[in-house]
């Protein structure tokens, strides 16, 4: 290999080094800002690292891919830096997420769709009340439902106990309402 | 909406609420594979017997709302958030195809088709915002490193995986799309129906 080739190989060389660096600086970068901006007393709920799931997904999503690659060696290090690369804007955008949840007020959702819909309020707080009386009967007859012979009858004869269900839990919610 | 309907609206928001409540959550939380279909199915069972027994503008929606809301309130974490916008936006395709359509057994299947493939859209979305395009590129090292560790030459990429899964996603809606309108034509309708037109009379 000639020099002036040997020029341009270095230049693409560090062009690709400065780019995949620059990218992991900008995310820890706009990590830190997130740190700093934001008051502790917000932070301090959502720390998405301490969660299963998040972990969870994480692990999976950073071991397979470098596992495998190392496995038939090649490319170990572009996954790296890919599953580095992805990992740290996960990061930062699970925490600006989880961040702007926490500003979200419920009330203003609900008043917003009650001018959309008629007495949204009402039907929305008339169902949280026969959601819990559901939960409440499906809890005391739970010895019915996990059962092998009730998911038998669900599969084997659907019409009949869906009928049963739909009929029971309307009967529940009729007789806990006032009118 | 009358007072018959109205009693309607809030039995199926409140089953519904209590189906995404307490399994919704243990699904999600056990992040065992599909459960965006099973719920969706579940979801879609409901928007359709609704829309068949009180068939009128907006209804759909307004079902879906109040879910939602419900699910937003009793959930923890941006994951409730999440689900709550899945609901409504579930809500709101079923809306726009009931509104062209009427409430009949090709825009059930249909709503079926477009309920169930929602979850399947809102999740690649949800991953491309969180983990940006490169988590496709990982996805398609991981199917070739697979391919390879098995001998196999399929040469399936991810976008190709993507629309067969989309593809099967749809298939399965409009079965549970037909089903729903079965079920409630056959069962939840002669339950429903006697005791709203004693009252309503």
């Amino acid at each position: 290999m000639n020099r002036d080739k040997l020029k341009v190989v270095f230049l693409l060389s560090l062009l690709i080094v400065g780019f995949i660096l620059n990218n992991i600086i900008v995310f820890l970068f706009l990590n830190l800002l997130l740190l700093v901006v934001f008051p502790a007393n917000e932070r301090q709920n959502l720390a998405y690292l301490r969660k299963p799931k998040f972990l969870l997904s994480i692990t999976l999503i950073s071991v397979l891919p470098l596992l495998l690659s190392y496995w038939n060696e090649n490319n170990f290090i572009e996954t790296l830096v890919l599953v580095s690369k992805v990992l740290l804007r996960a990061l930062f955008v699970l925490q600006m997420m989880s961040i702007l949840y926490n500003r979200i007020n419920k009330d203003r959702i609900v008043r917003y769709f009650d001018k959309i819909f008629p007495h949204f309020q009402e039907n929305l707080e008339l169902t949280i009340e026969t959601m819990t009386k559901l939960k409440q009967n499906l809890i005391e007859n739970k010895s019915l439902i996990f059962t092998n012979a009730f998911w038998k009858k669900l599969v084997f004869h659907p019409k009949a106990t869906l009928k049963n269900l739909i009929a029971r839990a309307w009967t529940v919610y009729l007789a806990n309402r006032n009118d | 909406m009358n007072r018959n309907e109205q009693k309607i609206l809030v039995f199926f928001a409140g089953l519904w609420s209590a189906i995404e409540v307490s399994l919704g959550t243990i699904l999600s939380l056990s992040k065992i594979p599909f459960r965006g279909l099973l719920l969706a199915s579940i979801g879609c069972f409901f928007i359709v017997s609704f829309r068949y027994i009180v068939d009128k503008p907006r209804v759909s929606i307004y079902l879906a709302s109040i879910v939602a809301v419900v699910k937003l309130i009793f959930s923890l974490g941006a994951g409730g958030f999440n689900s709550a916008v899945a609901i409504f936006l579930e809500g709101l395709i079923a809306e726009i195809i009931f509104s062209v359509l009427k409430a009949n057994l090709i825009s059930s299947s249909l709503v079926g088709g477009g309920v169930v493939l929602y979850p399947f859209f809102h999740s690649l979305v949800t991953q491309t915002l969180i983990f940006g395009v490169d988590i496709f590129r990982i996805y398609n090292k991981i199917i070739g490193e697979i391919q390879l560790l098995f001998g196999k030459t399929s040469k399936f990429t991810i976008f190709e995986l993507i629309i067969i899964f989309a593809l099967i996603y749809f298939l399965v809606g409009c079965v549970v799309g037909l089903l729903s309108f079965y079920f409630a034509k056959k069962v939840v309708k002669p339950i429903l129906e006697p005791k709203t037109d004693n009252e309503s009379g």
